[in-house]
């Protein structure tokens, strides 16, 4: 066990990057995630790694692709505007299926929109986001701790799938600070990675190559059938997700990341009113937790997906459970913030009946 | 403010052995006081604090949120509980509160230059959020403000002597100010025991001998200033937690 220290969400991220292996990060200023990139810029010259500020988000998602061609962990973070800029390299990065984790610390848009915290990008996130039949495997954790555990996480299924991973946070995660504990952590047995483009005297004798252009249609589509059973595989194995509360509940609650912590506070009232609502966190947005949904659906009264945004994941909360109850939304955009009365509010209106979709 | 804060406030007008009447912010002479500090340091929520428990002691009195670097919880979020206490707020207004640009409002010199205002001033982080003191470093003069430098010993880069004196140093060089006293704020949020405050008191104490300065306060959340009180050597600003999350 560490000691507790008291961190930012974005330093923590930092901090915990390093302490999985990154020593290499790409990054360009933007609010509210500097603070990652800062934490980068002072650590990691002090350990033989580097910081790079680009001179764009575009240039940068580019120095992870050469960066992670070479087989070492590298990570680059941005907020929503910045994050579009990225699309067509992390497109090129999932065809030649290299492995990265890239932060979205998300903020209120659509176009420049505004600094303070949002969830507007989870389609962007969990739908390709760039070009081309492609999957991020997509982490969104809801409390400072989370965030380190899942930067470990996050390297590792990256590593062992060869896909980029994201972590969708907001910005309230990013800034907001909470004491946090680097654990031991245990040493993950990944395969090497002889597919990296380290030399030929690291490797003699076999070319690798790092590519996504296959100008022949039957060996394109091979390869997209591969990508298509990988992703099959992460969706079959790497979901994960929190319950809270859902045995007896009558209604079900999607939510996740700050807004999962604000629906918590609103839960505990509406108990203590007499009223049965559960929770359903996804943490794996992409696999998204179709299993729990599907079950809970058979027992529970109606869903409804708490969001910050004008309501993106409550369309996965309707496939999974596959017009068997009725889902609704509540949603607040633009860097207002849902409040737990706000939120309890609407419990009572579905619950009693009252509710208008 | 609830029956116990009023409590405190009484000892520690008592403590800091002020003279009577409406005649000086807590714990100093001067008429102004800059909090600076490293970047989460907490200094939004002493300054807040400071402000709140000074008003009663002097006639008039500002707040100037003059942090430009951070984004989210920052001193201006609690306007209206400032207004409410009768404690005028200088903050960048309209679009650019929800901004982090380097937009100063003009008042902020006028608070400064008028000899009979009391002001508490609460600066970015770090020397990057001090640099905007430097344009008011030829209207401060020594014998009016006090500089506090604020520390939490749980916070990266500030859990020892060397670091804290050379974030001291370039403060100075980027305000073009002297650091005049230290601020101990230690804190692990929920983790918090009296430990960690001596921990924090400690630090605070070998940071201010090793630039000669005095160690000013401790910060402590109210649940637990009646144990601190015994154990701790410095006065105790008794904190109520004002920069919630939406949670909370």
């Amino acid at each position: 066990m560490g000691e507790r220290i008291l961190m930012k969400g974005n330093e923590a991220i930092g901090e915990a990057a390093i302490r999985a292996g990154c020593r290499h990060f790409f990054g360009y200023p933007i609010t509210p995630q500097n603070e990652l990139p800062e934490y980068m810029a002072r650590r990691l010259p002090e350990i033989g790694g580097a910081m790079v500020q680009a001179e764009s988000e575009i240039a940068a998602i580019n120095m992870v692709y050469g960066a992670a061609g070479a087989g070492v962990r590298v990570m680059t973070s941005s907020s929503s505007p910045g994050i579009s800029l990225k699309q067509e390299g992390l497109s090129y990065i999932a065809g030649a299926e290299l492995p990265c984790v890239v932060v979205n610390m998300v903020r209120g848009g659509p176009g420049l929109g505004g600094i303070q915290p949002a969830q507007g990008d989870y389609w962007q996130a969990t739908r390709g986001g760039g070009h081309g039949d492609y999957r991020l495997i997509v982490l969104a954790p809801a409390t400072i701790q989370e965030m380190v555990d899942t930067v470990q996480d996050a390297f590792d299924l990256a590593d062992k799938y060869r896909n980029p991973v994201m972590i969708l946070g907001d910005g309230m995660l990013g800034q907001m600070m909470e004491p946090v504990e680097f654990r031991e952590q245990t040493v993950s047995s990944l395969a090497e990675k002889e597919w990296a483009t380290t030399g030929l005297r690291n490797h003699p004798g076999r070319r690798n190559v790092i590519n996504s252009l296959y100008l022949q249609p039957d060996k394109l589509e091979e390869h997209n059938q591969h990508l298509q059973r990988k992703y099959a595989e992460i969706a079959a194995n790497e979901v994960r997700y929190e319950e809270v509360d859902v045995e007896d509940a009558d209604l079900v609650v999607a939510a996740y990341g700050t807004t999962a912590r604000i629906v918590r506070s609103a839960m505990e009232e509406a108990r203590r009113e007499g009223l049965r609502v559960g929770l359903i966190r996804p943490i794996t947005l992409w696999p998204f937790p179709v299993e729990p949904f599907a079950r809970a659906a058979e027992r529970a009264h109606a869903f409804l997906s708490v969001e910050m945004s004008a309501g993106q994941m409550v369309e996965d909360v309707r496939l999974a459970v596959n017009g068997k109850k009725p889902v609704y939304f509540y949603g607040r955009t633009g860097g207002m913030v849902p409040t737990p009365e706000g939120v309890l509010a609407k419990f009572r209106e579905i619950l009693e009946g009252k509710h208008n979709g | 403010m609830s029956l116990m804060g009023r409590k405190w406030l009484a000892n520690i007008g008592r403590d800091c052995g002020r003279k009577k009447g409406l005649t000086a912010l807590l714990f100093t002479e001067k008429r102004i006081v800059l909090f600076v500090g490293g970047y989460g340091s907490g200094k939004t929520e002493v300054a807040v604090n400071y402000a709140l428990q000074s008003r009663p002691h002097v006639s008039s009195l500002a707040i100037a949120d003059l942090d430009i670097v951070n984004p989210y919880f920052r001193s201006r979020e609690r306007q209206q509980l400032m207004k409410e206490a009768g404690i005028r707020v200088i903050a960048p207004a309209g679009a650019l509160a929800t901004a982090d640009l380097p937009a100063l409002p003009p008042e902020v010199a006028g608070v400064l230059q008028n000899p009979d205002s009391y002001a508490v001033f609460d600066i970015g982080g770090d020397d990057v959020g001090a640099r905007v003191l430097g344009r008011y470093s030829k209207m401060l003069h020594p014998e009016e403000y006090d500089m506090w430098f604020v520390v939490n010993a749980s916070r990266p880069f500030s859990q020892a002597v060397e670091p804290a004196v050379t974030l001291i140093r370039s403060i100075e060089n980027t305000s073009r100010l002297r650091v005049t006293g230290l601020v101990n704020n230690t804190n692990l949020m929920q983790y918090t025991d009296l430990s960690l405050l001596q921990k924090g008191e400690r630090l605070a104490h070998a940071i201010g001998e090793a630039i000669g300065v005095p160690l000013i306060l401790n910060a402590v959340a109210y649940d637990l200033v009646e144990q601190a009180t015994v154990v701790m050597s410095a006065p105790i600003l008794p904190l109520s937690l004002y920069m919630k999350r939406p949670w909370e």
